[in-house]
């Protein structure tokens, strides 16, 4: 295993995490931000190992759900179908095309809004959807996409900087 | 990967989600021990934020320099004005003071506390503050700023506390016209604006107008200033009128609140402006 590029993935997985934890309110425009996690979980699935994606998906939703006041769980679960999701598709599209990216991004996004909305909508009821929900996961949406399609590339590129692609997983 | 493998992660991406439906206290515990472990971090991370966003603000505000000087100006002329009017209103309160001692039941005993933590999307307008159980502070307790209302305590750790804000989607808040006296329900949407909603067909209220905590309910004190009507309109029911309020408090630049704490009597509150 190319044990460099293995410490530069954990190095960017540390300070993403804690970005979007920590300082993720720096991104933000009227209440619009970009979902560092689902972007996260897109570049695993196309550039690392997209079998493992669920998984990184499963610990990047139980760090949401501990770190905000939402219901419990809900976070981890739609993280989870996302990521499953994206491993499989990352089969079938041409993963080194940041149109792609963006793309996909845009849409799981809006797949993980509305997976999480239908949660809610179990767990709480309609009182926990609000009024304008459909304008701010388009926004959202949108803004995550345009910082993925130029945020995987960058990735990309970092971890593999002079190093080889061999699969790290294999 | 593996059917057994499979399912494995299946029950552990389910487990916290079926957790926190049967074991109500365990989500809160675990939130609670993380804020308090990481606050440090959360009061860092906080102050380098409002420093890198404020960068922004600036490099706006010079470029607007010139026009805000004449506002100011302008401000500084009517100010002056009302100086004069506000003395001859303070002379009146102290009159007023002699007549009705009754009023005088102190000051309500407010905590004043700093934000460290914010939610981390739109679902949840909620902040966490560094004071908690141990300085008083308790559910349901409302929280100000010199401003206006700011939400209410929706539960408290021993040296922290969390806030729902007015704008949270969930927060309903009992108010009324301070011009008109039209009662309604404010809502909050997600968003930086209050919708006002189940206001009479017959209210009077307008643009302008400052809506203010009606006291029913019983958590928020009566008279506390929650912001300005901005648009009045008749309900898709066609049966009630809504407006939208813009608040007093700006949300996205809150640092520091005031938690009410509870008293015996009356809640009274006075609008410092």
């Amino acid at each position: 295993m190319p044990s460099q590029t293995a410490r530069r993935i954990a190095i960017l997985s540390v300070i993403l995490i804690f970005f979007e934890v920590f300082l993720g309110r720096v991104l933000e425009f009227y209440s619009v931000r970009p979902d560092l996690f689902l972007i996260y979980i897109v570049f695993w699935a196309f550039v690392i190992d997209r079998r493992s994606a669920p998984q990184i998906a499963i610990v990047l939703g139980l760090l949401r759900d501990v770190f905000s006041t939402g219901f419990f769980g809900a976070e981890t679960l739609s993280y989870f179908i996302v990521g499953l999701l994206v491993s499989m598709l990352s089969l079938k599209v041409e993963r080194a095309n940041f149109l792609i990216h963006g793309i996909t991004c845009f849409l799981f996004s809006l797949a993980h809004f509305w997976i999480y909305a239908v949660l809610i909508l179990v767990m709480n009821g309609s009182s926990g959807i609000p009024g304008n929900f459909w304008w701010i996961t388009l926004f959202d949406s949108l803004y995550t996409a345009l910082m993925a399609a130029w945020m995987i590339g960058f990735f990309e590129r970092l971890i593999y900087f002079r190093t080889s692609r061999s699969n790290l997983f294999a | 990967m593996r059917p057994k493998a499979f399912l494995v992660i299946i029950i552990i991406a389910v487990m916290p989600l079926v957790l926190s439906s049967v074991a109500t206290p365990f989500p809160e515990t675990v939130r609670t021990f993380s804020y308090q472990t990481l606050k440090p971090v959360f009061q860092t991370s906080d102050f380098v934020s409002d420093n890198f966003k404020g960068l922004f603000t600036k490099a706006k505000d010079f470029l607007s320099v010139h026009k805000q000087n004449q506002e100011l100006k302008n401000q500084i002329r009517d100010l002056k004005m009302e100086v004069a009017e506000l003395k001859e209103e303070n002379k009146k309160i102290e009159r007023l003071a002699q007549i009705l001692p009754f009023l005088d039941q102190g000051p309500r005993s407010m905590v004043y506390s700093q934000i460290i933590f914010r939610g981390m999307s739109f679902w949840d307008q909620t902040v966490i503050i560094d004071k908690g159980s141990k300085q008083g502070i308790q559910k349901d307790m409302p929280v100000i700023t010199h401003m206006g209302l700011v939400g209410k305590v929706t539960g408290s750790a021993p040296s922290t506390a969390s806030v729902i804000l007015l704008t949270d989607h969930s927060s309903r808040v009992g108010a009324l016209g301070q011009e008109s006296r039209d009662i309604g329900l404010l809502c909050g949407e997600g968003v930086k604006l209050l919708r006002m909603i189940y206001l009479d067909l017959s209210s009077t209220i307008k643009i302008g107008d400052t809506i203010v905590t009606s006291g029913m309910g019983g958590v928020f004190p009566k008279g506390i200033p929650v912001g300005k009507v901005e648009t009045v309109a008749k309900d898709k029911d066609g049966l009630h009128l809504y407006a939208l309020v813009r608040p007093f408090v700006d949300f996205s630049k809150l640092e520091e609140v005031l938690c009410l704490l509870k008293q015996r009597g009356e809640l009274r509150y006075s609008q410092s402006s």
